[in-house]
C-alpha cells in the first residue's frame, strides 16, 4: 500500500506542519475568553479546580462506575484544557453519594472518600445548595406546600431540614452539593440550585 | 516450498484479530456497564429493564448478571472493569499508560503508587514482547486495519488514492507532548494518542448517548488513514509506538527471515506490512510490531514469526540515546514535579436540551462578586429556521441578582445595560423584577460577540455596579463552514503533497549495510 520509494514529505516539513497545526488548534481554542468561566460541579472528592485539571487524566473510569449515570464528560467545545473532564449536571442527574468514583480514580484527582452516610455530610463537599426563597412554591404566600427537594435529599434532617408548609432550610455545613434537590425541583428555573465549590463566594 | 508456514501465519492473524476485537469490546463493555449498574441499583430485575428498554436489553442485563455472578457478587465484580487503554481496571487490576504517568508527573503531582505499578505492566510487556500492544490490543490499529481494507476496495474499483509516506516523528510528538505537560501543567496526550481518541469517542457515545465533539478528531484520523496516508499514524506519528519501539528493542518476539536467498524482484512482504517495512531484508526491525501479516504471504515460507533472543552483534546506531532520553524524561516527570498551573476556559453547554425543549436556554452565565451572585440566562432560539425569523438577532435575557449576605434575591429597582467593547449599546430600567425575582428583557444584538451585562442599583445607600460577561452566539445553529473548509483544505494539501510525491521517479532502495 504505502510506497517506500516515494518519500514526498521531509521530516522537517512534517514537524513544521505539525507545529503549525498544533499552534493553530491552541490559538483557536485558547481564544475563548476565560471571563465566561461557568461554575463546574466536579464529582465528589475532587481536589481544587486547577490541580484537578492537571491531575485528571481523562480516563473515564469515574463515569464508567457511576451507578447513577450522573458523571458526564465535557467535549472539545469546552476548550482543550477542560475537554473530556468529568462533571455533574445536577439538573439532568444528581449524585447519589456512593463515592465509588473516588475509589477508582487512578490519579487521586478525586480523593478517596468513605461512603458511610454517617460521615459523608460534613466531610464531602462538591458544592452547596442555595435556595431562592422567592421562587420556591413552599415559601409563597399563601404557601403551596411542595417539599420535593426535601424528599430528594439523601441526608434529610442533616443537610436539609423542613419547616412549616414544607419550607426547606439548607444546612450549609452538612450539605454535600449532590444536586438531587436541584434535579427534583419542580420550579423552572430551579428555585434550589447547587453552587459548586469553585464558585462559592464569601457569604 | 512449505505449506506449514502460511497456515500457521493465517491462524495467528485470526487470533490477533480476535484479541483486537476483544480489546475494543472491553471499552464498549466498560462504558455500557454503567447502565447495567444503574439498573442493578435502581431496579435489580431483568423484567423491568425489559419493560423500560426492550426485551433485548432485559436479556443482556440478565446475561451480564449471570456471567458476573460466576465470579462473586455481580456488582463488585462489575466494578472491576472500567476505562480504556489510557487507564483501565481489568478484573480489578489497575493498568495505566506510561504517558499518563508522565502527564500527571509533569503536571506537578506525584502519581500514586498503584498508578506507577500499573504503568510498569505495559512497559514490561513491551520489554519482553516488543510492540504487541500495537498489534494485538490497540483499538486504533484495529480501526485503521478496517480503513485499510476499505481503502483496498476503493482502489480496486478504480478510485485513485494517494499513499503518502510520512517521516517517523513519533519521538518528537512525545517530546512535544511532555513539554506541553510541563508548561501548561496538564497533559495533552489524551487528545493526541489515536487509541485514546477512539476510546474517548466510544465513552462519550455510550455514556452521553450522543456523538461527542471528540468524534470530529476521530473522523479526521480515519480520513487521513483511509484517503491519504495509510499506516502512517501508527508508524510515524504515534508517540506510544515510538516509546514501545525503544523499550522493546531487546524483545524476544520477532519476525525473522529463516532462509536466505530472497529473489530481488519480490516485495510481497513489504506490501503486506502496514508500516512499509521490508522483513525479507533479514533482521528484525525494531519498528515491527510482529503483527505477522507478512509471514503468510511469503511464497517460500522464508519468514518466521518466532520467539528468539535478539542477536547481540548489531546494536542500533542511534537508538540507545533516544531510549535513554525518553527514560530520563519519564523519570524527571515523576521526580521533578513542576508548579505550573493549567489555564482553563470553559463554557457550560446548555442543559437538558431535549427534556427542556420549549425553554432551550442557549447559555447561562453566573458570577460572584463579593456579597453578590448575579446571573443571566440567554435564549436566542428563533424557531426552527433563523433565516425565516423576523427578528433573527433578538436575544431574550433573564437576569437575577442574589444577595449572599442577606441570603435573599435582590428585588429592588435595577438599571441594566448591555455593553459591547466598553460601549453601552442598550439600557433599560425596572422598578421591580418582571416576574418573581427575574428581570426580563429582549435586546436586538448587532453581532455574535462577548457582551457585558451591567447591573446598577443602590442598596443600603450604597451604589453597586456589577458586570457580567456573556457570550452571544447568533450563529450557534449554523454549520461552521470555516471549520469544515479548514479541514478540507488540510486534506487537500496532504493530497497535493502526495500526488507531487508520486510523480517523483522511483529510485531503488539501497541494499542494507
Amino acid at each position: 500500500m504505502s510506497d517506500p520509494n516515494s518519500p514526498s514529505i521531509t521530516r522537517r516539513g512534517l514537524i513544521a506542519g505539525l507545529v503549525a497545526g498544533a499552534a493553530g488548534a491552541v490559538a483557536t481554542v485558547a481564544g475563548k475568553p476565560s471571563a465566561l468561566a461557568q461554575p463546574t460541579l466536579r464529582p465528589p472528592g475532587a481536589i481544587a479546580e486547577e490541580a484537578f485539571l492537571s491531575k485528571c487524566i481523562r480516563c473515564f473510569q469515574c463515569g464508567d462506575i457511576c451507578p447513577n449515570g450522573a458523571i458526564v464528560f465535557k467535549g472539545l467545545e469546552s476548550g482543550l484544557g477542560e475537554a473530556l473532564t468529568p462533571h455533574i449536571q445536577p439538573r439532568s442527574q444528581g449524585c447519589t453519594a456512593c463515592m465509588k468514583c473516588t475509589q477508582v480514580c487512578p490519579t487521586g484527582a478525586l480523593e478517596p472518600q468513605s461512603a458511610d452516610p454517617e460521615t459523608v455530610p460534613g466531610t464531602v463537599r462538591m458544592g452547596v445548595a442555595r435556595l431562592n426563597r422567592s421562587m420556591c412554591y413552599s415559601y409563597d404566600e399563601p404557601a403551596r406546600t411542595c417539599g420535593v427537594c426535601y424528599r430528594a435529599c439523601p441526608f434529610p434532617g442533616k443537610a436539609m431540614r423542613i419547616t412549616m408548609w414544607e419550607r426547606p432550610v439548607v444546612d450549609f455545613d452538612q450539605c454535600i452539593g449532590c444536586g438531587l434537590c436541584e434535579q427534583a425541583c419542580i420550579h423552572v428555573p430551579q428555585a434550589i440550585r447547587i453552587i459548586p465549590n469553585s464558585q462559592r463566594g464569601p457569604a | 516450498m512449505s505449506r506449514r508456514h502460511p497456515r500457521r501465519g493465517a491462524w495467528l492473524q485470526v487470533a490477533r484479530k480476535t484479541v483486537q476485537l476483544l480489546a475494543l469490546l472491553f471499552i464498549v463493555y466498560a462504558s455500557l456497564s454503567m447502565y447495567w449498574r444503574n439498573y442493578k441499583v435502581a431496579h435489580n430485575q431483568a423484567r423491568i429493564v425489559g419493560l423500560l428498554r426492550g426485551e433485548f436489553w432485559g436479556q443482556m442485563y440478565q446475561w451480564n448478571e449471570d456471567a458476573l455472578s460466576v465470579f462473586g457478587d455481580p456488582e463488585a465484580v462489575s466494578d472491576g472493569f472500567l476505562g480504556g487503554p489510557w487507564a483501565a481496571r481489568v478484573a480489578g487490576l489497575p493498568l495505566t499508560d506510561p504517558w499518563s504517568v508522565a502527564a500527571v508527573g509533569l503536571g506537578g503531582h506525584m502519581p500514586p503508587l498503584s498508578m506507577l505499578l500499573g504503568a510498569l505492566v505495559p512497559l514490561l510487556l513491551a520489554a519482553l514482547l516488543g510492540k504487541v500492544f500495537c498489534s494485538w490490543l490497540c483499538p486504533a490499529r484495529l480501526l485503521f486495519e478496517i480503513t485499510g481494507a476499505v481503502r483496498l476496495g476503493l482502489l480496486r474499483i478504480g478510485i485513485p488514492l494517494p499513499s503518502l509516506l510520512l517521516p517517523r516523528v513519533g519521538g518528537y510528538v512525545a517530546v512535544a507532548g511532555l513539554a506541553f505537560a510541563a508548561v501548561a501543567g496538564a497533559g495533552i496526550f489524551h487528545l493526541v494518542l489515536p487509541y485514546l481518541v477512539v476510546s474517548a469517542s466510544i465513552h462519550q457515545l455510550v455514556l452521553a448517548g450522543a456523538v461527542g465533539t471528540i468524534a470530529v478528531w476521530l473522523a479526521m484520523l480515519v480520513a487521513i488513514e483511509l484517503l491519504v496516508a495509510p499506516g502512517q499514524i501508527c508508524r510515524s506519528l504515534c508517540p506510544t509506538g515510538a516509546l514501545l519501539e525503544q523499550v522493546g528493542r531487546a524483545s524476544v518476539l520477532r519476525v525473522v527471515r529463516t532462509k536466505d536467498g530472497c529473489p530481488t524482484s519480490c516485495d510481497l512482504c513489504r506490501r503486506a506490512c502496514p508500516y512499509g517495512l521490508f522483513p525479507a531484508r533479514g533482521d528484525h526491525d525494531p519498528g515491527c510490531d510482529t503483527c505477522g501479516r507478512c509471514t503468510p504471504v511469503c511464497p517460500d515460507g522464508r519468514l518466521e514469526h518466532l520467539v528468539q533472543l535478539p542477536r547481540r552483534k548489531k546494536p542500533a546506531a542511534k537508538a540507545p540515546p533516544v531510549a535513554a532520553t525518553l527514560g530520563l524524561v519519564l523519570a524527571a516527570a515523576v521526580l521533578l514535579p513542576s508548579d505550573v498551573a493549567a489555564h482553563h476556559n470553559k463554557g457550560l453547554p446548555h442543559y437538558g436540551y431535549f427534556e427542556n425543549y420549549p425553554q432551550v436556554p442557549t447559555e447561562e452565565f453566573i458570577r460572584y462578586d463579593g456579597r453578590w451572585e448575579f446571573g443571566a440566562t440567554l435564549f436566542n432560539f428563533q424557531g426552527l429556521k433563523r433565516e425565516t425569523s423576523d427578528t433573527p438577532n433578538d436575544v431574550r435575557i433573564f437576569a437575577y441578582v442574589y444577595d449572599l449576605k442577606k441570603d435573599e434575591a435582590y428585588e429592588g429597582a435595577l438599571e441594566m445595560g448591555v455593553e459591547l467593547d466598553g460601549e453601552v449599546i442598550e439600557t433599560f430600567g425596572r422598578m421591580a423584577p418582571d416576574e418573581e425575582t427575574v428581570y426580563r428583557t429582549r435586546v436586538t444584538m448587532p453581532e455574535s460577540a462577548i457582551y457585558h451585562l451591567r447591573f446598577a442599583f443602590t442598596v443600603d445607600g450604597e451604589d453597586v455596579l456589577l458586570r457580567l460577561p456573556v457570550r452571544v452566539d447568533l450563529a450557534a445553529d449554523r454549520v461552521n463552514w470555516t471549520l469544515v473548509g479548514g479541514m478540507l483544505a488540510a486534506l487537500a494539501i496532504l493530497f497535493g503533497l502526495a500526488l507531487a510525491g508520486r510523480k517523483k521517479k522511483h529510485t531503488p532502495r539501497a541494499a542494507p549495510a
